[in-house]
Protein backbone atom coordinates (compact mmCIF):
# COMPACT_ATOMS: atom_id res chain seq x y z
CA UNK A 1 0.00 0.00 0.00
CA UNK A 2 1.50 3.58 -0.82
CA UNK A 3 2.21 6.11 1.63
CA UNK A 4 0.25 8.74 1.75
CA UNK A 5 1.06 12.43 1.33
CA UNK A 6 -1.83 14.54 1.42
CA UNK A 7 -5.39 12.81 1.70
CA UNK A 8 -8.72 15.19 1.01
CA UNK A 9 -12.46 13.58 2.19
CA UNK A 10 -15.35 15.26 1.35
CA UNK A 11 -13.43 18.76 1.60
CA UNK A 12 -16.65 21.33 0.47
CA UNK A 13 -15.95 25.15 -0.01
CA UNK A 14 -18.62 27.31 -0.56
CA UNK A 15 -19.00 30.99 -1.43
CA UNK A 16 -22.78 31.55 -0.80
CA UNK A 17 -24.26 29.25 -2.98
CA UNK A 18 -21.34 28.89 -5.19
CA UNK A 19 -19.53 25.73 -4.50
CA UNK A 20 -16.00 26.76 -5.43
CA UNK A 21 -15.07 22.30 -4.20
CA UNK A 22 -17.64 20.28 -4.07
CA UNK A 23 -17.34 16.80 -1.88
CA UNK A 24 -14.07 16.68 -3.32
CA UNK A 25 -11.88 13.49 -1.47
CA UNK A 26 -8.91 12.61 -3.37
CA UNK A 27 -5.10 11.17 -2.18
CA UNK A 28 -2.17 12.24 -3.04
CA UNK A 29 0.82 9.68 -2.48
CA UNK A 30 4.34 10.28 -1.49
CA UNK A 31 6.69 11.16 -4.31
CA UNK A 32 6.84 12.82 -7.64
CA UNK A 33 5.45 15.63 -9.49
CA UNK A 34 1.09 15.64 -9.48
CA UNK A 35 -0.29 18.51 -11.06
CA UNK A 36 -3.55 19.85 -10.18
CA UNK A 37 -5.58 20.85 -13.69
CA UNK A 38 -8.79 22.27 -14.21
CA UNK A 39 -10.42 25.43 -16.05
CA UNK A 40 -10.72 29.13 -14.87
CA UNK A 41 -12.89 28.61 -11.96
CA UNK A 42 -12.64 24.73 -11.79
CA UNK A 43 -11.42 24.83 -7.95
CA UNK A 44 -7.99 23.88 -8.21
CA UNK A 45 -6.87 27.14 -6.31
CA UNK A 46 -9.44 26.85 -3.52
CA UNK A 47 -8.73 23.21 -2.92
CA UNK A 48 -4.84 24.30 -3.07
CA UNK A 49 -5.82 27.06 -0.10
CA UNK A 50 -7.59 24.49 2.13
CA UNK A 51 -5.03 22.10 1.84
CA UNK A 52 -3.10 25.07 3.53
CA UNK A 53 -5.29 25.63 6.12
CA UNK A 54 -5.85 29.28 3.99
CA UNK A 55 -9.75 28.49 3.69
CA UNK A 56 -12.58 27.53 6.43
CA UNK A 57 -13.83 24.03 4.65
CA UNK A 58 -16.01 21.22 5.63
CA UNK A 59 -14.60 17.38 5.18
CA UNK A 60 -11.01 17.01 6.10
CA UNK A 61 -7.72 17.18 4.95
CA UNK A 62 -4.42 15.56 6.54
CA UNK A 63 -0.72 16.13 5.40
CA UNK A 64 1.29 13.21 6.53
CA UNK A 65 -1.36 12.16 8.94
CA UNK A 66 -1.96 15.65 10.76
CA UNK A 67 -5.30 17.21 10.20
CA UNK A 68 -4.98 20.47 9.23
CA UNK A 69 -8.00 22.13 11.05
CA UNK A 70 -7.11 20.31 14.18
CA UNK A 71 -3.34 20.08 14.04
CA UNK A 72 -2.00 22.90 11.75
CA UNK A 73 0.92 23.71 13.22
CA UNK A 74 2.45 20.28 12.88
CA UNK A 75 0.23 20.18 9.62
CA UNK A 76 1.94 23.10 8.24
CA UNK A 77 5.76 21.98 9.18
CA UNK A 78 5.37 19.02 6.67
CA UNK A 79 4.25 21.39 3.64
CA UNK A 80 5.98 24.09 1.78
CA UNK A 81 4.08 26.76 0.07
CA UNK A 82 5.53 28.54 -3.39
CA UNK A 83 2.72 31.37 -4.01
CA UNK A 84 1.84 32.14 -7.51
CA UNK A 85 2.78 35.99 -7.28
CA UNK A 86 5.36 37.01 -5.13
CA UNK A 87 4.32 38.48 -1.92
CA UNK A 88 7.54 38.56 0.47
CA UNK A 89 8.06 42.02 2.71
CA UNK A 90 9.59 44.28 0.62
CA UNK A 91 11.49 45.84 3.60
CA UNK A 92 13.29 42.80 4.83
CA UNK A 93 16.11 41.42 3.00
CA UNK A 94 16.80 38.41 1.81
CA UNK A 95 18.41 36.77 4.44
CA UNK A 96 16.41 38.59 6.90
CA UNK A 97 12.82 37.25 4.82
CA UNK A 98 14.74 33.55 5.47
CA UNK A 99 15.51 34.20 8.81
CA UNK A 100 11.86 35.34 9.64
CA UNK A 101 10.63 32.38 8.38
CA UNK A 102 12.77 29.79 9.46
CA UNK A 103 12.68 31.29 13.27
CA UNK A 104 9.03 30.39 12.86
CA UNK A 105 10.35 27.00 11.82
CA UNK A 106 12.78 26.39 14.35
CA UNK A 107 15.88 26.19 11.47
CA UNK A 108 19.42 26.58 12.39
CA UNK A 109 21.40 29.38 11.04
CA UNK A 110 23.50 27.33 8.58
CA UNK A 111 20.63 25.98 6.89
CA UNK A 112 19.62 29.53 5.63
CA UNK A 113 22.84 29.38 3.93
CA UNK A 114 22.39 25.96 2.52
CA UNK A 115 19.37 27.03 0.94
CA UNK A 116 20.64 30.44 -0.35
CA UNK A 117 23.57 28.64 -2.11
CA UNK A 118 20.79 25.58 -3.01
CA UNK A 119 18.86 28.21 -4.88
CA UNK A 120 21.82 30.71 -5.79
CA UNK A 121 20.92 33.76 -4.11
CA UNK A 122 24.03 33.77 -2.12
CA UNK A 123 25.09 37.22 -3.72
CA UNK A 124 21.66 38.70 -2.86
CA UNK A 125 21.91 37.90 0.89
CA UNK A 126 21.70 41.46 1.69
CA UNK A 127 19.47 42.88 -0.62
CA UNK A 128 16.08 44.02 0.12
CA UNK A 129 13.51 41.70 -1.77
CA UNK A 130 12.15 44.25 -3.58
CA UNK A 131 15.31 44.66 -5.76
CA UNK A 132 15.47 40.89 -6.62
CA UNK A 133 13.57 40.05 -9.87
CA UNK A 134 10.36 37.88 -10.75
CA UNK A 135 12.55 35.28 -11.27
CA UNK A 136 14.85 35.33 -8.08
CA UNK A 137 11.56 36.36 -5.99
CA UNK A 138 10.13 32.78 -6.85
CA UNK A 139 13.52 31.10 -5.82
CA UNK A 140 13.69 32.85 -2.52
CA UNK A 141 10.55 31.81 -2.15
CA UNK A 142 11.30 28.08 -2.84
CA UNK A 143 13.92 28.57 -0.47
CA UNK A 144 11.27 29.60 2.31
CA UNK A 145 8.97 26.92 1.50
CA UNK A 146 12.10 24.06 2.04
CA UNK A 147 13.05 25.92 5.73
CA UNK A 148 12.14 23.27 7.63
CA UNK A 149 13.02 20.40 4.38
CA UNK A 150 9.31 19.14 4.22
CA UNK A 151 8.26 16.09 2.65
CA UNK A 152 5.94 18.15 0.49
CA UNK A 153 5.74 21.01 -1.23
CA UNK A 154 2.45 23.07 -2.92
CA UNK A 155 3.03 25.03 -5.78
CA UNK A 156 0.94 27.61 -6.99
CA UNK A 157 1.13 28.12 -10.44
CA UNK A 158 5.21 28.08 -10.09
CA UNK A 159 6.96 29.30 -14.35
CA UNK A 160 3.32 31.50 -14.98
CA UNK A 161 5.32 34.72 -14.42
CA UNK A 162 8.72 33.30 -15.69
CA UNK A 163 10.66 33.44 -18.82
CA UNK A 164 11.60 30.36 -20.54
CA UNK A 165 15.14 30.32 -19.39
CA UNK A 166 13.96 30.53 -15.98
CA UNK A 167 11.10 28.21 -16.36
CA UNK A 168 13.84 25.75 -17.39
CA UNK A 169 15.91 26.48 -14.04
CA UNK A 170 13.05 26.28 -12.07
CA UNK A 171 11.72 23.33 -13.53
CA UNK A 172 15.52 21.65 -12.48
CA UNK A 173 15.34 22.47 -9.07
CA UNK A 174 11.68 20.86 -9.02
CA UNK A 175 13.11 17.38 -10.62
CA UNK A 176 16.68 17.72 -8.34
CA UNK A 177 13.70 18.26 -5.38
CA UNK A 178 11.39 14.83 -6.49
CA UNK A 179 15.07 13.13 -7.12
CA UNK A 180 15.58 13.60 -3.36
CA UNK A 181 12.31 11.83 -2.43
CA UNK A 182 10.16 15.09 -1.94
CA UNK A 183 6.40 14.86 -3.26
CA UNK A 184 5.32 17.99 -5.64
CA UNK A 185 2.12 19.37 -5.81
CA UNK A 186 1.37 21.90 -8.25
CA UNK A 187 -1.38 23.52 -10.27
CA UNK A 188 -0.56 24.91 -13.79
CA UNK A 189 -2.55 26.42 -16.45
CA UNK A 190 0.03 25.71 -18.99
CA UNK A 191 -1.08 22.22 -20.21
CA UNK A 192 1.86 21.84 -22.59
CA UNK A 193 4.27 21.37 -19.69
CA UNK A 194 2.43 19.31 -17.63
CA UNK A 195 3.37 16.53 -19.32
CA UNK A 196 7.22 17.48 -19.02
CA UNK A 197 6.90 18.27 -14.90
CA UNK A 198 4.25 15.70 -13.86
CA UNK A 199 4.22 12.46 -13.52
CA UNK A 200 1.05 12.15 -12.06
CA UNK A 201 -2.28 14.51 -12.76
CA UNK A 202 -5.77 15.29 -10.88
CA UNK A 203 -8.05 16.86 -13.47
CA UNK A 204 -10.71 19.16 -11.22
CA UNK A 205 -13.71 20.67 -12.68
CA UNK A 206 -17.05 22.26 -11.57
CA UNK A 207 -14.92 21.73 -7.75
CA UNK A 208 -14.94 18.17 -8.38
CA UNK A 209 -12.25 15.52 -9.05
CA UNK A 210 -12.48 14.53 -13.02
CA UNK A 211 -9.86 12.27 -13.70
CA UNK A 212 -6.48 11.17 -11.32
CA UNK A 213 -4.12 9.47 -13.84
CA UNK A 214 -0.74 9.19 -15.08
CA UNK A 215 -0.60 11.02 -18.27
CA UNK A 216 0.51 8.07 -20.58
CA UNK A 217 -3.06 6.40 -18.81
CA UNK A 218 -4.75 9.03 -19.23
CA UNK A 219 -4.48 8.90 -22.66
CA UNK A 220 -4.77 5.69 -23.30
CA UNK A 221 -7.97 5.86 -21.34
CA UNK A 222 -9.37 8.37 -23.50
CA UNK A 223 -8.40 6.50 -26.00
CA UNK A 224 -6.27 9.69 -27.20
CA UNK A 225 -4.35 8.40 -30.37
CA UNK A 226 -1.04 9.82 -32.28
CA UNK A 227 -1.87 11.12 -35.65
CA UNK A 228 0.77 9.68 -38.17
CA UNK A 229 1.34 10.66 -41.75
CA UNK A 230 3.41 8.68 -44.18
CA UNK A 231 4.31 9.68 -47.65
CA UNK A 232 5.59 6.42 -50.02
CA UNK A 233 8.78 6.81 -51.82
CA UNK A 234 6.29 4.56 -54.91
CA UNK A 235 2.77 6.05 -54.70
CA UNK A 236 1.37 3.30 -56.54
CA UNK A 237 2.40 0.95 -53.57
CA UNK A 238 -0.56 2.98 -51.24
CA UNK A 239 -3.48 -0.04 -51.58
CA UNK A 240 -0.53 -2.69 -49.70
CA UNK A 241 0.71 0.30 -47.91
CA UNK A 242 -3.24 0.36 -46.08
CA UNK A 243 -3.57 -3.01 -46.01
CA UNK A 244 -0.22 -3.19 -43.78
CA UNK A 245 -1.20 -0.23 -41.55
CA UNK A 246 -4.66 -1.91 -41.09
CA UNK A 247 -2.65 -4.93 -39.82
CA UNK A 248 -0.90 -2.75 -37.28
CA UNK A 249 -3.69 -1.56 -35.47
CA UNK A 250 -3.80 1.64 -37.64
CA UNK A 251 -7.46 3.15 -37.84
CA UNK A 252 -9.02 6.03 -39.99
CA UNK A 253 -7.11 5.91 -42.44
CA UNK A 254 -7.21 8.22 -45.69
CA UNK A 255 -5.59 10.16 -48.21
CA UNK A 256 -4.67 13.15 -48.97
CA UNK A 257 -2.72 14.01 -51.36
CA UNK A 258 0.60 12.11 -51.72
CA UNK A 259 0.40 11.47 -47.87
CA UNK A 260 -1.65 8.54 -45.71
CA UNK A 261 -3.15 9.58 -42.68
CA UNK A 262 -4.14 7.42 -39.95
CA UNK A 263 -4.85 7.26 -36.05
CA UNK A 264 -2.53 4.86 -34.23
CA UNK A 265 -2.07 3.64 -30.93
CA UNK A 266 0.99 6.12 -28.98
CA UNK A 267 3.34 2.87 -28.08
CA UNK A 268 2.38 1.18 -31.71
CA UNK A 269 4.71 4.01 -33.75
CA UNK A 270 7.54 1.38 -34.20
CA UNK A 271 5.07 -1.48 -35.44
CA UNK A 272 3.44 0.63 -37.73
CA UNK A 273 6.97 1.31 -39.63
CA UNK A 274 8.18 -2.33 -39.57
CA UNK A 275 5.41 -3.43 -40.84
CA UNK A 276 5.40 -0.97 -43.82
CA UNK A 277 8.91 -2.60 -44.41
CA UNK A 278 7.95 -5.66 -44.39
CA UNK A 279 5.25 -5.18 -46.76
CA UNK A 280 8.29 -3.67 -49.26
CA UNK A 281 6.46 -0.09 -48.92
CA UNK A 282 9.27 2.21 -48.41
CA UNK A 283 8.98 5.39 -46.71
CA UNK A 284 10.03 9.21 -48.26
CA UNK A 285 9.25 11.07 -45.23
CA UNK A 286 6.90 10.77 -42.52
CA UNK A 287 5.20 13.31 -39.27
CA UNK A 288 3.59 12.17 -35.86
CA UNK A 289 1.48 14.34 -33.85
CA UNK A 290 1.37 13.21 -30.42
CA UNK A 291 -1.88 13.50 -28.38
CA UNK A 292 -1.51 16.52 -25.67
CA UNK A 293 -3.52 17.07 -22.51
CA UNK A 294 -5.68 19.63 -24.41
CA UNK A 295 -6.93 16.63 -26.35
CA UNK A 296 -7.69 15.04 -22.94
CA UNK A 297 -8.85 18.13 -21.41
CA UNK A 298 -11.34 18.90 -24.19
CA UNK A 299 -12.63 15.52 -24.09
CA UNK A 300 -13.11 15.06 -20.90
CA UNK A 301 -14.74 18.83 -20.09
CA UNK A 302 -16.31 19.56 -23.22
CA UNK A 303 -14.25 22.95 -22.13
CA UNK A 304 -11.74 25.38 -23.85
CA UNK A 305 -8.91 26.66 -21.64
CA UNK A 306 -7.61 25.65 -18.38
CA UNK B 1 9.31 25.09 19.18
CA UNK B 2 9.45 29.05 19.25
CA UNK B 3 5.97 30.69 19.04
CA UNK B 4 5.35 32.49 15.64
CA UNK B 5 3.97 34.77 18.18
CA UNK B 6 7.11 36.23 19.50
CA UNK B 7 8.64 36.37 15.55
CA UNK B 8 5.68 38.52 14.87
CA UNK B 9 5.90 40.59 17.60
CA UNK B 10 9.58 41.47 17.27
CA UNK B 11 9.04 42.00 13.45
CA UNK B 12 6.48 44.68 14.19
CA UNK B 13 8.43 46.44 16.97
CA UNK B 14 11.76 46.73 14.56
CA UNK B 15 9.79 47.89 11.90
CA UNK B 16 8.53 50.42 13.52
CA UNK B 17 11.94 51.16 14.59
CA UNK B 18 12.69 51.12 10.77
CA UNK B 19 10.37 53.30 10.02
CA UNK B 20 11.58 56.05 12.08
CA UNK B 21 7.84 57.23 13.03
CA UNK B 22 8.69 56.01 16.65
CA UNK B 23 11.04 58.16 17.48
CA UNK B 24 9.06 61.20 15.51
CA UNK B 25 6.15 60.42 18.34
CA UNK B 26 8.33 60.28 21.40
CA UNK B 27 10.14 63.45 20.28
CA UNK B 28 6.15 65.35 19.98
CA UNK B 29 5.08 63.27 23.48
CA UNK B 30 8.43 64.76 24.65
CA UNK B 31 7.52 68.87 24.23
CA UNK B 32 4.06 68.10 24.54
CA UNK B 33 4.69 66.62 27.94
CA UNK B 34 6.86 69.56 28.80
CA UNK B 35 5.94 72.19 26.68
CA UNK B 36 7.83 74.44 24.47
CA UNK B 37 7.85 77.27 27.26
CA UNK B 38 9.50 75.27 28.96
CA UNK B 39 12.92 75.66 27.07
CA UNK B 40 12.13 79.18 26.24
CA UNK B 41 11.51 80.30 29.87
CA UNK B 42 13.92 77.73 31.21
CA UNK B 43 16.91 79.37 28.61
CA UNK B 44 16.25 82.50 30.18
CA UNK B 45 16.55 81.26 33.85
CA UNK B 46 12.60 82.34 33.99
CA UNK B 47 11.26 79.00 35.04
CA UNK B 48 8.46 79.16 37.67
CA UNK B 49 9.11 76.52 40.63
CA UNK B 50 5.98 75.32 39.56
CA UNK B 51 5.64 75.03 36.19
CA UNK B 52 5.32 71.30 35.70
CA UNK B 53 2.67 71.54 37.91
CA UNK B 54 1.34 73.99 35.30
CA UNK B 55 1.28 72.67 32.19
CA UNK B 56 0.51 68.87 33.55
CA UNK B 57 -3.38 70.07 33.09
CA UNK B 58 -3.06 70.74 29.30
CA UNK B 59 -0.77 67.72 28.56
CA UNK B 60 -3.75 65.56 28.21
CA UNK B 61 -6.03 67.89 26.58
CA UNK B 62 -3.11 68.01 23.47
CA UNK B 63 -2.60 63.98 23.95
CA UNK B 64 -5.84 62.77 24.00
CA UNK B 65 -6.49 63.67 20.29
CA UNK B 66 -2.97 62.67 18.78
CA UNK B 67 -3.02 59.05 20.25
CA UNK B 68 -6.16 58.09 18.91
CA UNK B 69 -5.23 59.25 15.47
CA UNK B 70 -1.65 57.61 15.15
CA UNK B 71 -2.89 54.36 17.02
CA UNK B 72 -5.81 54.78 14.30
CA UNK B 73 -3.71 55.18 11.75
CA UNK B 74 -0.78 52.40 12.63
CA UNK B 75 -3.77 49.52 13.53
CA UNK B 76 -6.05 50.70 10.71
CA UNK B 77 -3.71 48.93 8.17
CA UNK B 78 -1.95 46.47 9.81
CA UNK B 79 -4.13 43.61 8.73
CA UNK B 80 -5.95 44.87 5.57
CA UNK B 81 -2.51 45.85 4.22
CA UNK B 82 -1.09 42.65 4.63
CA UNK B 83 -4.35 41.38 2.97
CA UNK B 84 -4.00 43.55 0.41
CA UNK B 85 -0.47 42.77 -0.90
CA UNK B 86 -1.15 38.79 -0.07
CA UNK B 87 1.67 38.52 2.85
CA UNK B 88 -0.59 37.78 5.29
CA UNK B 89 -1.71 34.74 2.99
CA UNK B 90 1.64 33.69 2.97
CA UNK B 91 2.39 34.19 6.77
CA UNK B 92 -0.37 31.81 7.44
CA UNK B 93 0.72 29.26 5.36
CA UNK B 94 3.61 28.70 7.67
CA UNK B 95 3.59 27.09 10.87
CA UNK B 96 1.59 30.53 12.51
CA UNK B 97 -2.32 29.89 13.77
CA UNK B 98 -4.16 33.01 13.55
CA UNK B 99 -4.14 33.88 17.37
CA UNK B 100 -0.57 33.95 17.17
CA UNK B 101 -0.64 36.06 13.88
CA UNK B 102 -3.34 38.87 15.53
CA UNK B 103 -2.01 39.12 18.73
CA UNK B 104 1.46 39.08 17.86
CA UNK B 105 0.57 42.54 15.53
CA UNK B 106 -1.53 43.88 18.22
CA UNK B 107 0.86 43.28 21.08
CA UNK B 108 3.81 44.64 18.64
CA UNK B 109 2.02 47.79 17.78
CA UNK B 110 0.66 48.88 21.20
CA UNK B 111 3.62 48.53 22.41
CA UNK B 112 5.78 50.29 19.88
CA UNK B 113 3.04 52.85 20.73
CA UNK B 114 3.04 52.38 24.52
CA UNK B 115 7.35 52.65 23.96
CA UNK B 116 7.08 55.79 21.96
CA UNK B 117 4.66 57.73 24.65
CA UNK B 118 6.85 56.16 27.63
CA UNK B 119 10.21 57.96 25.46
CA UNK B 120 8.36 60.81 25.58
CA UNK B 121 6.29 61.29 28.58
CA UNK B 122 9.71 59.48 30.45
CA UNK B 123 11.94 62.08 29.13
CA UNK B 124 9.80 64.69 30.36
CA UNK B 125 9.50 63.11 33.93
CA UNK B 126 12.76 62.81 34.56
CA UNK B 127 13.11 67.11 33.97
CA UNK B 128 9.76 67.32 35.73
CA UNK B 129 11.03 65.44 38.70
CA UNK B 130 14.59 67.50 38.79
CA UNK B 131 12.63 70.67 39.14
CA UNK B 132 9.64 69.60 40.98
CA UNK B 133 8.78 65.92 42.25
CA UNK B 134 5.43 66.79 43.15
CA UNK B 135 3.94 66.40 40.20
CA UNK B 136 5.78 62.92 38.84
CA UNK B 137 2.43 60.71 39.86
CA UNK B 138 0.47 63.18 37.11
CA UNK B 139 3.06 62.71 34.75
CA UNK B 140 2.57 59.15 35.86
CA UNK B 141 -1.34 59.15 35.53
CA UNK B 142 -1.13 60.72 31.85
CA UNK B 143 1.14 57.81 30.86
CA UNK B 144 -1.28 55.09 31.67
CA UNK B 145 -4.53 56.63 30.34
CA UNK B 146 -2.85 57.72 27.23
CA UNK B 147 -1.56 54.14 26.84
CA UNK B 148 -5.13 52.60 27.69
CA UNK B 149 -6.64 55.14 25.36
CA UNK B 150 -3.72 53.99 22.73
CA UNK B 151 -4.71 50.19 23.59
CA UNK B 152 -8.42 50.88 22.57
CA UNK B 153 -8.15 52.65 19.43
CA UNK B 154 -5.81 49.84 18.19
CA UNK B 155 -8.76 47.64 19.08
CA UNK B 156 -10.78 49.56 16.92
CA UNK B 157 -8.43 50.03 14.28
CA UNK B 158 -7.95 46.29 14.18
CA UNK B 159 -11.84 46.00 13.89
CA UNK B 160 -11.35 48.36 10.97
CA UNK B 161 -8.52 46.14 9.60
CA UNK B 162 -9.96 43.38 9.58
CA UNK B 163 -13.32 44.65 8.22
CA UNK B 164 -11.75 46.28 5.01
CA UNK B 165 -9.89 45.06 2.43
CA UNK B 166 -7.24 47.64 0.93
CA UNK B 167 -5.24 49.87 2.89
CA UNK B 168 -6.82 52.86 1.30
CA UNK B 169 -9.95 51.71 2.87
CA UNK B 170 -8.81 51.01 5.70
CA UNK B 171 -6.84 54.57 6.46
CA UNK B 172 -9.90 56.39 5.01
CA UNK B 173 -12.09 54.52 7.76
CA UNK B 174 -9.72 55.19 10.38
CA UNK B 175 -9.41 58.52 9.96
CA UNK B 176 -12.75 58.94 9.61
CA UNK B 177 -13.58 56.84 12.72
CA UNK B 178 -10.74 59.39 14.49
CA UNK B 179 -12.97 62.25 12.97
CA UNK B 180 -15.99 61.33 14.83
CA UNK B 181 -14.56 60.47 17.97
CA UNK B 182 -12.96 63.31 18.47
CA UNK B 183 -14.15 66.25 16.74
CA UNK B 184 -17.65 65.81 15.84
CA UNK B 185 -18.15 63.95 18.94
CA UNK B 186 -17.10 66.72 21.44
CA UNK B 187 -17.76 69.56 19.93
CA UNK B 188 -20.68 68.62 17.57
CA UNK B 189 -23.08 65.91 19.01
CA UNK B 190 -21.82 66.23 23.23
CA UNK B 191 -22.73 69.87 22.39
CA UNK B 192 -26.03 69.53 20.99
CA UNK B 193 -27.14 67.09 23.72
CA UNK B 194 -26.37 69.38 26.90
CA UNK B 195 -27.22 72.32 25.50
CA UNK B 196 -30.16 72.23 23.60
CA UNK B 197 -31.41 68.97 25.33
CA UNK B 198 -30.21 70.02 28.74
CA UNK B 199 -30.54 66.39 29.38
CA UNK B 200 -27.44 65.80 31.86
CA UNK B 201 -28.50 62.59 33.14
CA UNK B 202 -27.16 61.24 29.60
CA UNK B 203 -23.66 62.73 29.90
CA UNK B 204 -22.70 60.04 31.90
CA UNK B 205 -23.36 57.31 29.22
CA UNK B 206 -22.44 59.41 26.01
CA UNK B 207 -19.23 59.83 28.05
CA UNK B 208 -18.40 56.20 28.47
CA UNK B 209 -20.08 55.44 24.76
CA UNK B 210 -16.41 57.23 23.89
CA UNK B 211 -13.21 55.99 24.53
CA UNK B 212 -11.71 59.06 23.87
CA UNK B 213 -14.52 61.14 26.48
CA UNK B 214 -13.94 58.61 28.97
CA UNK B 215 -9.76 59.20 28.93
CA UNK B 216 -10.33 62.75 28.89
CA UNK B 217 -12.68 62.91 31.68
CA UNK B 218 -10.71 60.41 33.82
CA UNK B 219 -7.16 62.21 33.32
CA UNK B 220 -9.09 65.54 34.23
CA UNK B 221 -10.25 63.95 37.61
CA UNK B 222 -6.37 63.72 38.74
CA UNK B 223 -5.21 66.78 37.33
CA UNK B 224 -8.01 68.57 39.65
CA UNK B 225 -4.73 70.83 41.48
CA UNK B 226 -3.49 72.00 38.43
CA UNK B 227 -3.89 76.03 37.77
CA UNK B 228 -4.08 75.32 34.05
CA UNK B 229 -6.68 72.81 34.65
CA UNK B 230 -9.07 75.28 33.11
CA UNK B 231 -13.01 74.41 33.68
CA UNK B 232 -14.23 71.27 33.96
CA UNK B 233 -16.58 70.91 31.41
CA UNK B 234 -20.83 70.01 32.45
CA UNK B 235 -19.45 66.19 31.88
CA UNK B 236 -16.58 66.02 34.67
CA UNK B 237 -18.14 68.63 36.91
CA UNK B 238 -21.51 66.16 36.45
CA UNK B 239 -19.76 63.06 37.44
CA UNK B 240 -18.03 65.26 39.97
CA UNK B 241 -21.29 66.01 41.89
CA UNK B 242 -22.99 63.19 40.92
CA UNK B 243 -20.50 60.35 42.02
CA UNK B 244 -17.94 62.17 44.03
CA UNK B 245 -14.12 62.31 42.37
CA UNK B 246 -12.85 58.43 43.74
CA UNK B 247 -15.90 56.88 42.28
CA UNK B 248 -16.27 58.69 39.16
CA UNK B 249 -12.49 57.88 38.21
CA UNK B 250 -13.26 53.97 39.25
CA UNK B 251 -15.89 53.94 37.06
CA UNK B 252 -14.42 55.35 33.98
CA UNK B 253 -11.09 53.47 34.36
CA UNK B 254 -13.10 50.25 34.27
CA UNK B 255 -14.74 51.27 31.46
CA UNK B 256 -11.91 52.37 29.48
CA UNK B 257 -10.50 48.85 30.25
CA UNK B 258 -13.58 47.21 28.54
CA UNK B 259 -12.75 49.60 25.91
CA UNK B 260 -9.21 48.39 25.38
CA UNK B 261 -11.10 44.46 25.71
CA UNK B 262 -13.90 44.69 23.87
CA UNK B 263 -12.78 45.89 20.64
CA UNK B 264 -9.93 43.67 20.53
CA UNK B 265 -11.88 40.54 21.23
CA UNK B 266 -14.52 41.25 18.34
CA UNK B 267 -11.96 41.82 16.16
CA UNK B 268 -10.37 38.56 16.51
CA UNK B 269 -13.70 36.64 16.97
CA UNK B 270 -14.42 37.91 12.91
CA UNK B 271 -10.40 37.78 12.11
CA UNK B 272 -10.67 34.07 13.22
CA UNK B 273 -13.90 33.15 10.85
CA UNK B 274 -12.62 34.89 7.90
CA UNK B 275 -10.86 33.47 4.91
CA UNK B 276 -7.11 34.24 4.97
CA UNK B 277 -7.58 36.35 1.47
Amino acid sequence: MPEISISATNVTKTYGEFKAVDDLSLQVEKGGVWALLGPNGAGKTTFLKCILGLREFSGSITIEGYDIVKDPKKAKMQIGYVPQHPTLYDELTVQETLRYFGDMRNVKRSRLKELLEFVGLELWARQPSSALSGGMKQRLMLAVALLSDPPTLLLDEPTANLDVRRQLEFRDLINLLVSEGKTVVLTTHLLGDVDQIAQKIMLINKGKLVVKSSVPDLFRDLDLTSQMYIELVDPTKEKDAIIALEKSGANDISVKGTWLEMGIDPSNKIAVLDNLRNADCAIKDFKIEEPNLEDAFMKITGEGNA
Amino acid sequence: MPSAFYMILRKELKDSLKSKWLVTFAVTFFFLALGVPYIILGAGGLLPQDYPGMVVGTLITLAVPLVPLVSLAMSSTTIAGERETGTLEYLLAQPASKMEVFFGKYVGITLSLTLAMGLGYGGAELIVYATNPTFIVSFLYALLYSSMLSGASVGLGFVISVLTKTRAAAIGSGLFLWFVLVIIYDSGFLGVITVALNADSLLLPLTIANPVETTRILAMMHMADSPLRGELGPQASYLLQEYGSIVASRILAAVLIIWVVVPITIAYLIFRRQDAS
